[in-house]
């Protein structure tokens, strides 16, 4: 009882914004919790959000938790799984202890492998009295949904799940966090919530041969299924460093901060989902974890990404001439932004004066060395729902209603945008669009794997592992001390 | 002049526009086959864009779309007779302005999306004039909504304004914000004179809907919504497509071929561009095509089974001409600034004139002030004026600021006199006749301008307006109806109440050409919900028929 | 056959278009880049005396519009098609130059009042120029649109069609109130009869 009253105070702010409504729903709809449960409830479904659950395990237009959304990763789509405590499809007949093993080894009560698509690498870090809270949460308040699993289907060699054994040796840290989320010290606070429960690192770090997170380019930026989770170390030039932790906060509240950057792709549904939900607090010690994570430089950012450019006017010469609709003519950049971009952004790429239609100079995605956010803005658009306010870019992909753009019409345009707005000309090829809208250049281990395979490569691979790890193991020990 | 014959669906659709499309997707989706030809070419909104930047007078609509010779449309309003020809007394009141693209003429739309009014479809029953529709609008207040819901549709509340047509369900979206300059118009027309100024419904986003954005306020609606914030024929074009409907663009349908019995058609005959023949059997035919182009069809396969040509037992095909009729003022008002032409075109309309016991004698009709942006014609009167220098730059800001325009629809009548032929004169590169419209405009919509002019002039002396200028005569409003008339007796009408030709029962007919009457507010919303009937009843017929 | 001529008076352009004979809509915003006209607008033509015409070409223009600086790449493009390209008005631009070098100027009213006293026929050319600068439009064709200089009088009120950059629903905001004008028009009005449109 007493742990759940300090709980309680400890989440009072966002309590007294949802219990009411929450509260009503979990205990009319289904079995009343015991009172003494109700505030770990709670408890678990403010972790739930900060773990960002619902993201992964909710397909488009599904209901919640239920599962179905294909995960786009270089193996191929892995298919999220109904985490509802519904008994037949669902997670209903796990017990405490079958969640624990999953959250944090990554293994399905049956005993199957989990993908670390499910970020079960960061979710080791959590606490035993948190999880307990998680799984009382999902067992008694959220709905139970019969819905059945979709199987993933990944190639060979990567379909055979007891390959994760090995991995896991390998890449699976063994320290959970001995303190409760409750109890933690700002500092701690802010980094269990970027490592284990937002799982930051999950994009931002990037990945090793074997596609482990490299603990040595920590937060240092990561392509991601086409996009680009950028450098979020305290670097100024190639990082975060010259962002205020009030403009981190807002940020994370709100998914912009005007004159910096914008939240698109997975950062958009990580600040819908999850981020905007936290309490004040909670954001700052995020915010000021993340900004003293040590500096990872890139020496070709001469400033920070948000920093380039500014309104440029141009005089749009014309021909005066109209063309037959039967014959377009190739555009160049310039009229692609035009015919394209500028009847929102502006001729000049002010956007609006409230900034609902942003800047293009002093824009982040533009700014930033890897063209890959501004290619999939284009393909994808931005759509980012946060406290029933919509910021929306349509998409000019393949499905697009407004305009359907080729990949050397994206190249272009990316181009002549980065050369106007950014850092100059991202020099892009049609191929490197479709690349990207492909999902992005697959990784190492994925490109070479039959070839792997043909050597007899899973034999190398354990080799390699063993050396790795005793090297990691030394390596840490050298930290250490 | 090869013939393939490898071409067959269930459903065999001519034209894409809203109304083709939408019957292709809703079947398309129900796992039917669909083949939709369209005469026109596959356009992309960045070229037109691009044109239309490049054209001198923005309110010119079509020329951004400089057509294909093989699917010739009216290049624009004042090039007369180029592919349109019209004669008569009131030969200029019917140069229609239309395009023969993928998508339909609603690329360039105001995107005014009224449902009609009950006793528009009953205007003989209620008022001893015109003719009555073989359906009511119960018939097609479910249809209403679905193509409101298609569309993306936004309104006004029905409780706080009641539009005058039952509405089952809110509009799918909240109505348009006014613009300033509007909602001045509102509060003196509110103010000062029995009628009122509501919001109009429109084809418009006020939110994301469909993936595509809200409304930016661009003001140019016509000749092009630069963002899709509007609705465009080609949305549902590509969610049919995405459903599994073929289109097939520049195939320009030229023939339709009746089996033996002359019962049904058996199948529709294209020309590609460079002039091969293709033959397309299907079990179900609709004529989804403009209303000018689907009289021009069924004119054009006349053969000895159909002499008069197809569908044409009754001699009604071409007949009936409709359109509204404009009426145009712009001056200069005396009032506060309004500096109309900020967000989209046609936002605000005085509706009182959409119905009375007058219609017994005169036309209704529906007023807008349109919020069009003023700035080029402002400059070009202050420097043809004779200003120079910093005055011409405050005459210019005086003119932007004060200049508005109003103008009506005001409501045709079918008359059999008013016909579409097949010119003998003209031709297109494929050898197709042009089409030839005799029209006089009916003295009851004749009496319903002379009404609004005199509104008009109302108006104006509430505004303190000075130096009107009234566009001359009488000008289309691009809303042509009639030409395939609906009825319930075969001898007096091509189709019946669900758009089956009353000669062939296998062929559908969706367009305004069905119209009995004209009513008023643009047409597309009927032409969209007259479709989406037809998709029903070609579920019926193919599922269970 | 039918009772209306496209040339005269086009009574259904009506709609939408109105029956300016010669020039006609459109065009938009601002010209930012505006710098000091003498700046280098006659480095780069090609010839000596193209060099001199659009340097007077700008000078004229800066009178005409009573502004300080404009956009030397507009006014570049706006002398080649008035002036470098079109024969028919290069001895009226001549006789215009000449007054306009023959002494200064107080202000556009000044030396329009002045050289259509001097030269009647000049009102033509004078307007075609202003015609390019503030609706970017010479002989009926778009020379520039959102840099046609009237859209510089309305910034941030009434947008270039198609390139509106305003707050979400901005339209509803109330727009700054212009008072009547003083000025009185120079030169005898040349306005069409019935706007048509």
């Amino acid at each position: 009882m007493a742990k759940g009253f300090s709980c309680f105070s400890r989440l009072r702010p966002f309590l007294a914004m949802t219990t009411g409504l929450a509260l009503a729903i979990s205990t009319a709809s289904w079995a009343a919790a015991p009172n003494g449960d109700d505030a770990l409830v709670q408890k678990g479904e403010y972790l739930a959000k900060a773990a960002d659950c619902v993201a992964c395990h909710t397909a488009p237009n599904g209901k919640p938790f239920a599962g179905g959304l294909a995960i786009t990763s270089p193996m191929g789509n892995i298919v999220s799984t109904n985490i509802t405590p519904d008994s037949e499809t669902g997670i209903g007949h796990y017990s405490e202890a079958d969640f624990t093993r999953a959250l944090q080894r990554g293994i399905r009560k049956d005993g199957g492998h989990l993908y670390p698509a499910m970020p079960y690498t960061a979710y080791a870090g959590l606490n035993s009295a948190d999880i307990h809270a998680l799984y009382l949460y999902f067992m008694k308040s959220v709905a139970p949904v019969s819905q059945k699993n979709q199987p993933t289907k990944l190639s060979f060699p990567f379909n055979i799940r007891a390959l994760m054994m090995g991995w896991n040796l390998l890449f699976l840290p063994h320290d959970a966090q001995k303190t409760d989320f409750d109890h933690l010290s700002s500092f701690e606070r802010g980094r269990y919530l970027a490592d284990t429960l937002e799982h930051c690192s999950t994009c931002h770090s990037p990945r090793n041969l074997f596609m482990a997170e490299k603990k040595s380019a920590y937060l240092g930026g990561s392509p991601l299924g086409g996009w680009y989770a950028p450098n979020v170390t305290s670097s100024v030039n190639s990082g975060i460093g010259s962002w205020s932790e009030d403009d981190l906060v807002t940020y994370f509240k709100t998914g912009e901060v005007a004159g910096k950057a914008r939240a698109g792709g997975g950062m958009a549904e990580a600040v819908s989902n999850s981020l905007s939900h936290l309490t004040d607090r909670d954001l700052h010690d995020l915010a000021s974890y993340i900004k003293q994570v040590p500096a990872i430089n890139d020496a070709q950012d001469q400033r920070p990404r948000d920093q380039y450019s500014a309104p440029v006017e141009n005089t749009d010469l014309r021909t005066g001439e109209t063309i037959r609709v039967d014959r377009p003519v190739v555009m160049d950049g310039a009229a692609l932004y035009d015919n394209n971009c500028a009847s929102c952004h502006g001729g000049n790429g002010n956007g609006s004066p409230d900034q609902h239609i942003p800047s293009l100079y002093n824009n982040s995605v533009i700014g930033s060395a890897q063209a890959n956010n501004l290619v999939m803005t284009i393909l994808t658009g931005v759509q980012r729902k946060i406290d029933g306010h919509e910021v929306f870019m349509p998409s000019f992909g393949d499905q697009s209603l407004v305009q359907r753009l080729s990949d050397k019409e994206i190249a272009s345009l990316a181009n002549y945008v980065t050369g106007r707005f950014g850092r100059g000309d991202a020099h892009l090829q049609a191929s490197d669009v479709q690349t990207i809208r492909q999902g992005g250049a697959k990784p190492f281990l994925i490109r070479y794997i039959s070839m792997l395979v043909l050597m007899g490569g899973l034999g190398i691979l354990l080799v390699l592992s063993l050396i790795y790890r005793c090297f990691k193991k030394t390596g840490r020990k050298g930290a250490a001390s | 002049m090869a013939s393939s014959n490898d071409l067959s669906a269930d459903i065999v659709i001519v034209g894409s526009g809203v109304a083709g499309s939408s019957i292709a997707k809703e079947l398309a989706s129900t796992g039917a086959s669909v083949i939709v030809l369209e005469a026109g070419p596959r356009v992309d909104r960045q070229h037109i864009l691009d044109n239309c930047r490049n054209t001198v007078n923005k309110n010119k609509y079509d020329e951004p779309y400089p057509p294909s010779p093989w699917s010739m449309h009216p290049p624009d309003q004042s090039t007369p007779n180029a592919y349109l020809h019209t004669t008569g007394p009131d030969a200029q009141a019917y140069q229609q302005s239309y395009l023969r693209i993928l998508g339909g003429t609603t690329w360039h739309w105001s995107a005014c999306a009224w449902r009609y009014l009950p006793s528009d479809f009953e205007l003989q029953s209620r008022y001893g004039v015109g003719r009555d529709w073989a359906l009511k609008y119960d018939d097609l207040e479910p249809f209403y909504y679905q193509a409101e819901s298609m569309m993306g549709v936004c309104g006004p509340d029905p409780k706080i304004e009641d539009l005058g047509s039952p509405r089952r369900q809110p509009y799918p979206m909240d109505a348009l914000p006014l613009s300033y300059a509007s909602e001045q118009f509102k509060k003196l027309i509110d103010t000062h004179t029995p009628y009122r100024v509501v919001h109009e419904p429109q084809a418009r986003n006020t939110r994301r809907y469909d993936n595509r954005p809200t409304c930016e306020g661009n003001n140019n609606c016509m000749p092009l919504c630069p963002i899709g914030a509007m609705y465009n024929g080609i949305h549902t074009v590509m969610h049919a497509e995405a459903a599994g409907a073929r289109f097939i663009d520049n195939a320009v349908v030229y023939k339709i071929e009746t089996d033996a019995s002359n019962k049904k058609v058996s199948a529709v005959h294209y020309y590609d561009p460079d002039k091969n023949s293709h033959r397309v059997t299907g079990r179900i035919f609709v004529i989804a095509a403009h209303c000018i182009e689907s009289a021009k069809l069924l004119l054009l396969s006349a053969d000895d089974k159909n002499p008069a040509g197809v569908a044409n037992s009754s001699d009604q095909v071409g007949r009936n001409m409709m359109d509204h009729t404009g009426v145009q003022v712009t001056f200069m008002s005396g009032l506060d600034s309004l500096w109309c032409g900020r967000g989209p075109l046609e936002t605000n309309v005085i509706d009182n004139f959409r119905d009375g016991s007058w219609r017994n004698e005169r036309g209704a009709y529906l007023v807008h002030m349109v919020d069009d942006n003023q700035i080029d014609l402002a400059t070009a009167l202050a420097i043809d004026k004779g200003y120079v220098g910093k005055d011409l730059e405050d005459e210019i800001r005086y003119g932007a600021s004060h200049l508005v325009r109003l103008f009506s629809h005001n409501e045709g009548m079918p008359d059999p006199n008013n016909r579409l032929t097949l010119s003998k004169t003209h031709k297109d590169v494929l050898g197709i006749p042009h089409p030839e419209v005799y029209y006089k405009l009916p003295e009851y919509t004749v009496r319903s301008c002379d009404n609004s002019r005199q509104l008009f002039k109302e108006i104006m002396g509430l505004m303190k307006g000075s130096d009107p200028r009234w566009t001359p005569g009488y000008f289309p409003q691009d809303h042509p109806a009639g030409s395939t008339i609906m009825g319930h007796d075969p001898k007096d009408s091509v189709v019946d109440g669900h758009n089956r030709t009353h000669d062939h029962e296998n062929l559908f007919i969706a367009s305004s050409g069905v119209f009995a009457s004209m009513g008023t507010g643009n047409i597309t919303l009927t032409v969209a919900a007259l479709a989406l009937r037809v998709a029903d009843t070609l579920k019926k017929e193919i599922y269970h028929g | 056959m039918v009772g209306y001529s496209r040339e005269k008076d086009r009574p259904f352009s009506a709609f939408f278009s109105f029956p300016w004979r010669r020039r006609h809509i459109l065009a938009t915003g601002l010209s930012a880049v505006a710098i000091s006209v003498t700046a280098d607008i006659s480095s780069d033509a090609s010839s000596p005396t193209a060099g001199a015409d659009s340097l007077d070409f700008m000078k004229i223009s800066l009178c005409l519009t009573d502004r300080k600086t404009l956009d030397p790449v507009l006014g570049k493009a706006l002398f080649c098609r008035l002036i470098g390209k079109t024969p028919k008005r290069q001895a009226k631009f001549g006789q215009l130059s000449s007054i306009f070098n023959s002494q200064p100027w107080e202000n556009a009213n000044h030396f329009v009042t002045t050289a259509v006293k001097q030269n009647p026929d000049l009102p033509p050319l004078i307007r075609d120029i202003l015609h390019g600068w503030y609706r970017g439009i010479v002989d009926e064709k778009v020379v520039v649109y959102r840099s046609a200089m009237m859209f510089s009088l309305t910034r941030n009120i009434l947008y270039p069609k198609t390139y509106a950059n305003g707050d979400l629903f901005y339209w509803t905001s109330r727009p700054p109130e212009v008072p009547l004008p003083k000025g009185q028009p120079v030169m005898k009005p040349d306005v069409p009869e019935s706007l048509g449109k």
